[in-house]
C-alpha cells in the first residue's frame, strides 16, 4: 500500500448467473480503465451454456505495470448467492463484499467487510431488472475512481444498436449505481486507483485477438476453421478483418477439413492458419504428418482446453504439449511455439508464420484458455520493428531438373509456387526421392528422414545464442522452468521472492519443439534446485526435459482447470528454499 | 498416322510423367488416365496451371503419373485440400482424382461442402466398387451380399448410388462415364473441365483383380447411353436416368450454372478493397490497432 493509503493494485470479481451480464460489466470496466491509461489484466470463466450456470469476471487493475490475474481478491461483487458460496472464500483479509440483499445473504459468521449495493431494486427504479449489471458497473467505477465518462462511452458503443430506450435505461442504471456507492466511498478510499503511469500509445487486446493480428501483420492470406471453445474468436476476428488484407476465410465442414484447405491454399503459395483446441488439433493430426512429410508450412493455433476428451471445454490446461511435439503416425517434426502473454500472442504468432515459412513445416502454436480470453493493454506494435519472411522460391531461370526434396546441409531445399512452368512437382504423403516420386528403400527413407529432422536441428542450433527467454539471476540457486500462459504469475512469485532476498532464476522458452540441447543442459544444470511448474498431470515438459538432462525436476502441477495465482507459485519457492 | 493420333501421341509426351503406373494389368484405370490425357490435350491446359490432387487408394496413385503440380494427400481428404488449392490460386485447372472408399467412405463427409460451395474443380471418381489397394474388402458401392475379404457371408449394406447423392448435394455437373469407351470420357472429361463450377464425373472403372461381380462383361451389358433428347437442366429427370433398374446410363445427366466458391470469396475481398500492396496494408494495419487502442 502507497503512503496515500491506495492499494493501487486491485484484484476485483463480479460473480453472477450467466446470462446476467456479468461479462459485460467487467468488459466496460476493464476498456474504461485501460482507455483511462490503467493496466489491465482479466481472467473469466463461462458456464458452458449460453444462460445459466454460473458466470466470473475477474479483472485486476493498477497504474503500475501488472504481470498476471492477481492473487486474493480486493472486491467480490456477488449478483447472487452462488457467487458468494463459490467466491468468498477467495477474499484478502482487507478485502470486500458487495452483495445484492435481494439475492444473497452473507452468513453470520462472514465477518469481513461488507455492503449491501441494492442492484435489483435500482435496476427496476431505472425501467428494467435486465440493467443489474450497469448498476454494478457504475458502482464500481465510483469504487475505483474511473472516470465515469470512459465508462459512459462504453456503456453507450454497446447498447447503441439496441435502441433509444434500452440505452437509457441503462444509462440510468450506471449513474444511480455511482450515486448509490457515493454514501460508501469514505470506508473504501484505498480503492481509489492514483494516476496512471507513462500514458504510451496502448491497444486492448485478448490473446485470441492478438493471435488474429499477428497473423494478418505475418502476411496469411487463407484462413480456416470449424468452431470450437475456446478458439472460435480466432477464427471470428479473422473472418471479420483478413478480406481487408487480401485474405479468405472459411468455416469448413470439420477441423480435418480445415487443416486441409491450409494444406492446399499453401502449396499454392499462400500463407495459412486454423484455429482449434485439443478435440480439433486431434482431428487434424493424420494430415500435420502430411505437412510435416511434403514439407508445407502451416500454422496451427491449438487453444488448449481442459481435457480428456470433451472435458471442460471453458477451463484451462497445459495438456497438449506431447499431443503436439510427438502425436501421429510415424515421426514427423514439426516446430511448436507457446506464447506467454497478449503480447507474445502478437508477436509468437508472426515467428510461427515466420518458421513455418523458413522449415517448411507445420507450426503449432500453444495457447490455453486463460490466454485466449485474458485481456491486457499492451503497448501498440511498431510495424518498422516486424520482420516477416516468405518461402525460399527456387530460381525458375534455370533449366536443371527441379528438385523439389533435394537433401542440404541444412535440409532446406527452394520451395516451388505453382504456375512456373518446368517446376511441376508432387507434394507427396508416400515416401519419396528428391523429385518427390515414391521410394521405398531403406537407404531413401533414411536420408530423407534425416534431411526433415536435419531442419529442426538447423532452427535447434540457432536457439542455443538467444537467451531473452530467460531470466538469468546470479547466485541463484533455484531456477523455475515453465512454459505458456504461467509467465505472468510467475514472474510475479519471483519479484515477491527477491524482496525476502530469495534469489530465483526463470526460463521460459517460447519455442518449445525443437530445443536448444546445449542450452537446455547448460541452464538446468547450474541450479541446485529446478522446479518445473504446469497445468498438467505428467509434468509433460518437466519430463521433456529429461531428455537433454538427467535432472530431478521439482514438479509444481496443477489441473483443475484455472490457473496458477503468483501466491502459490510462491508459496512453492519459500518451501523449496527452506528444505 | 492419323491426325487424332498424332494429337494423343502429342499429349502423352507432353502430360505422362516419369512415373510408371502401378496398376495391375488390365485394371480399369488406365482407360480412364488414357482419357484424361486426351481431355488435357484436347483443352490445351499446360502442366503448370494444372494441379492434380488425391487421397489414398489405387485410383488416387493418379496424380504421379501426370505432369503437374499435383499432391497426393491422405485417406478421404482430396476434396478440401483442393480446394485450398483453388481458393489460393483460381488461375490453376484443380481435378480431383480418387475412388469410391476415398470418396463415399472415409471422405463421405466432404461432399455435400464441396458440391454446397461449388468451386470451380472437376472430381473424377474411378469406381471399381471394391478396395484394391488394401486387397479386396467391400465398399459402399460393392453390390449387397457380395462376398469379399471383409464380408466372408455376404455384404448387409446396400450400395449407395453416386448420381444421386451428386444431384442431391446440388453438384452443378454431373456425369457417369464407362474407363472402357475412352472416346466418350475424352469427351465428359472435356465438358466437366469447361463447365463453370464443381463437376463431377463418376467413372465405372473395374478391378479385374478383386472384384468378381462388377467385371468388365457387366458393366458392358448394363451400359447405355443418355437418349439425346434428355434435358441436363431437368433435375428430376436426371434423378430418374440415376434410378434406372438394370441399366447404366452413361453421358451428362445434369448441369446448371452457379456463382464458383472462389469467385464469392473474391468479391469480399473486393467489396473490402483488400487487394493492396504491403505499404498500404501497413497503414491500414495500424488503423485497424487504432479501433483497438
Amino acid at each position: 500500500m502507497s503512503a496515500n493509503g491506495r492499494l493501487n493494485d486491485v484484484v476485483i470479481r463480479i460473480g453472477g448467473e450467466g446470462g446476467e451480464g456479468v461479462m459485460s460489466a467487467g468488459e466496460i470496466l476493464t476498456y474504461s480503465s485501460a482507455r483511462s491509461g490503467y493496466r489491465v489484466f482479466t481472467f473469466r470463466t463461462f458456464p458452458a451454456e449460453i444462460k445459466g450456470g454460473l458466470a466470473m469476471y475477474q479483472f485486476r487493475v493498477s497504474p503500475h505495470d501488472i504481470y498476471s490475474m492477481g492473487d486474493k481478491l480486493h472486491i467480490l461483487m456477488a449478483f447472487n448467492q452462488e457467487a458468494f458460496d463459490n467466491y468468498a472464500g477467495l477474499l484478502a483479509d482487507d478485502g470486500v463484499l458487495f452483495y445484492d440483499p435481494a439475492e444473497c445473504k452473507p452468513p453470520e459468521n462472514f465477518t469481513k467487510e461488507k455492503y449491501e449495493v441494492p442492484l435489483k431494486e435500482l435496476a427496476m427504479s431505472a425501467g428494467t431488472h435486465l440493467a443489474k449489471n450497469m448498476v454494478a458497473t457504475g458502482f464500481l467505477t465510483a469504487v475505483l475512481g474511473i472516470p465515469p465518462e470512459k465508462s459512459e462511452y462504453q456503456i453507450i458503443d454497446k447498447f447503441k444498436r439496441k435502441g433509444e430506450k434500452i440505452l437509457e435505461q441503462n444509462l440510468v442504471a450506471f449513474r444511480s449505481g455511482i450515486e448509490y456507492a457515493q454514501r460508501y466511498l469514505d470506508k473504501l478510499s484505498r480503492f481509489q486507483l492514483g494516476k496512471p503511469e507513462g500514458k504510451d500509445s496502448r491497444v486492448i487486446l485478448s490473446g485470441n485477438q492478438a493471435i488474429g493480428f499477428g497473423a494478418i501483420a505475418a502476411g496469411c492470406r487463407v484462413a480456416v476453421g470449424y468452431p470450437i471453445t475456446p478458439a472460435s474468436p480466432v477464427l471470428e476476428f479473422l473472418a471479420r478483418y483478413l478480406p481487408r488484407f487480401g485474405g479468405k476465410v472459411i468455416q469448413n465442414e470439420d477441423e480435418i477439413s480445415a487443416l486441409a484447405t491450409c494444406v492446399g491454399a499453401s502449396y499454392a503459395g499462400a500463407k495459412v492458419i486454423t484455429p482449434t483446441s485439443g478435440p480439433g488439433l486431434a482431428l487434424m493430426t493424420e494430415l500435420i504428418t502430411y505437412a510435416s512429410m511434403a514439407e508445407l508450412p502451416v500454422v496451427i493455433v491449438d487453444v488448449q482446453r481442459a481435457g480428456p476428451s470433451t472435458g471442460m471445454p471453458s477451463k484451462t490446461e497445459q495438456t497438449d504439449l506431447y499431443h503436439v511435439v510427438f502425436g501421429g503416425p510415424g515421426e514427423a517434426p514439426r516446430i511448436v511455439v507457446a506464447p506467454a502473454n497478449v503480447s507474445d500472442c502478437f508477436y509468437q504468432t508472426i515467428r510461427a508464420f515466420n518458421l513455418a515459412e523458413e522449415y517448411q513445416m507445420p507450426v503449432i502454436i500453444l495457447s490455453d484458455q486463460v490466454l485466449a480470453y485474458q485481456t491486457e493493454a499492451i503497448p501498440k506494435p511498431d510495424f518498422n520493428l516486424i520482420q516477416v519472411i516468405n518461402r525460399v522460391e527456387p530460381d525458375y531461370s534455370t533449366q536443371d531438373s527441379y528438385l523439389r526434396y533435394k537433401i542440404t546441409e541444412t535440409g532446406i531445399a527452394p520451395i516451388a509456387v505453382p504456375g512456373h512452368p518446368g517446376f511441376e512437382y508432387i507434394a507427396p504423403g508416400l515416401e519419396h526421392n528428391e523429385r518427390g516420386n515414391p521410394n521405398y528403400t531403406p537407404k531413401v527413407h533414411t536420408q530423407m528422414q534425416m534431411k526433415r529432422f536435419r531442419k529442426l536441428e538447423t532452427l535447434a542450433e540457432k536457439l542455443e545464442n538467444e537467451y531473452d527467454d530467460y531470466y538469468k539471476i546470479d547466485s541463484a540457486k533455484i531456477l523455475i522452468v515453465s512454459w505458456g500462459s504461467t509467465y505472468g504469475a510467475i514472474r510475479e512469485a519471483i519479484k515477491r521472492a527477491e524482496a525476502d532476498g530469495i534469489k530465483v532464476s526463470h526460463y521460459h522458452p517460447r519455442i518449445l519443439n525443437p530445443l536448444p540441447k546445449k542450452k537446455v543442459k547448460g541452464i538446468i544444470e547450474s541450479y541446485d534446485k529446478v522446479i518445473v511448474v504446469e497445468q498438467n498431470y505428467h509434468g509433460q515438459f518437466a519430463n521433456i526435459l529429461r531428455i537433454f538432462s538427467d535432472y530431478k525436476p521439482i514438479r509444481l502441477n496443477n489441473y483443475g482447470g484455472i490457473p496458477f495465482t503468483s501466491e502459490e507459485i510462491y508459496n512453492k519457492i519459500i518451501e523449496v528454499a527452506n528444505e | 498416322m492419323s491426325e487424332v493420333m498424332e494429337k494423343i501421341k502429342q499429349a502423352k509426351v507432353e502430360y505422362k510423367s516419369e512415373v510408371k503406373p502401378t496398376w495391375c494389368p488390365g485394371c480399369g484405370d488406365y482407360g480412364v488416365l488414357a482419357a484424361f490425357i486426351r481431355a488435357l490435350g484436347e483443352l490445351k491446359i499446360p502442366t503448370h496451371k494444372l494441379s492434380i490432387v488425391s487421397g489414398i487408394g489405387c485410383s488416387s496413385r493418379f496424380p504421379h503419373f501426370v505432369r503437374g503440380y499435383n499432391l497426393h494427400t491422405v485417406h478421404g481428404r482430396a476434396l478440401p485440400v483442393a480446394l485450398g488449392v483453388k481458393i489460393a490460386n483460381p488461375e490453376l485447372e484443380v481435378f480431383v482424382v480418387g475412388g469410391d472408399g476415398d470418396g463415399f467412405a472415409i471422405g463421405g463427409g466432404h461432399i455435400p461442402h464441396i458440391a454446397r460451395r461449388n468451386p470451380d474443380m472437376v472430381y473424377i471418381i474411378l469406381d471399381n466398387a471394391i478396395y484394391g489397394l488394401t486387397k479386396g474388402q467391400v465398399s459402399p458401392t460393392s453390390t449387397l451380399t457380395m462376398t469379399t475379404t471383409t464380408t466372408p457371408y455376404g455384404a448387409l449394406e446396400p450400395p449407395l448410388n453416386p448420381v444421386m447423392l451428386l444431384l442431391a448435394y446440388g453438384a452443378t455437373f454431373v456425369a457417369r462415364g464407362f474407363s472402357s469407351n475412352t472416346k466418350q470420357l475424352t469427351q465428359l472429361i472435356v465438358e466437366a473441365t469447361k463447365h463453370k463450377g464443381f463437376a463431377v464425373v463418376h467413372v465405372i472403372s473395374p478391378c479385374p483383380t478383386f472384384n468378381m461381380e462388377i467385371t468388365f462383361d457387366f458393366v458392358r451389358e448394363r451400359v447405355v447411353e443418355i437418349p439425346p433428347d434428355h434435358d441436363p437442366t431437368n433435375k428430376i429427370k436426371a434423378f430418374e436416368l440415376a434410378t434406372a433398374q438394370d441399366k447404366i446410363y452413361t453421358g451428362i445427366f445434369y448441369r446448371e450454372e452457379r456463382p464458383t466458391f472462389e469467385n464469392m470469396l473474391d468479391k469480399i475481398v473486393s467489396k473490402f478493397d483488400g487487394n493492396i500492396d504491403e505499404t498500404a496494408k501497413k497503414e491500414r494495419l495500424a488503423k485497424l490497432f487504432d479501433q483497438f487502442a
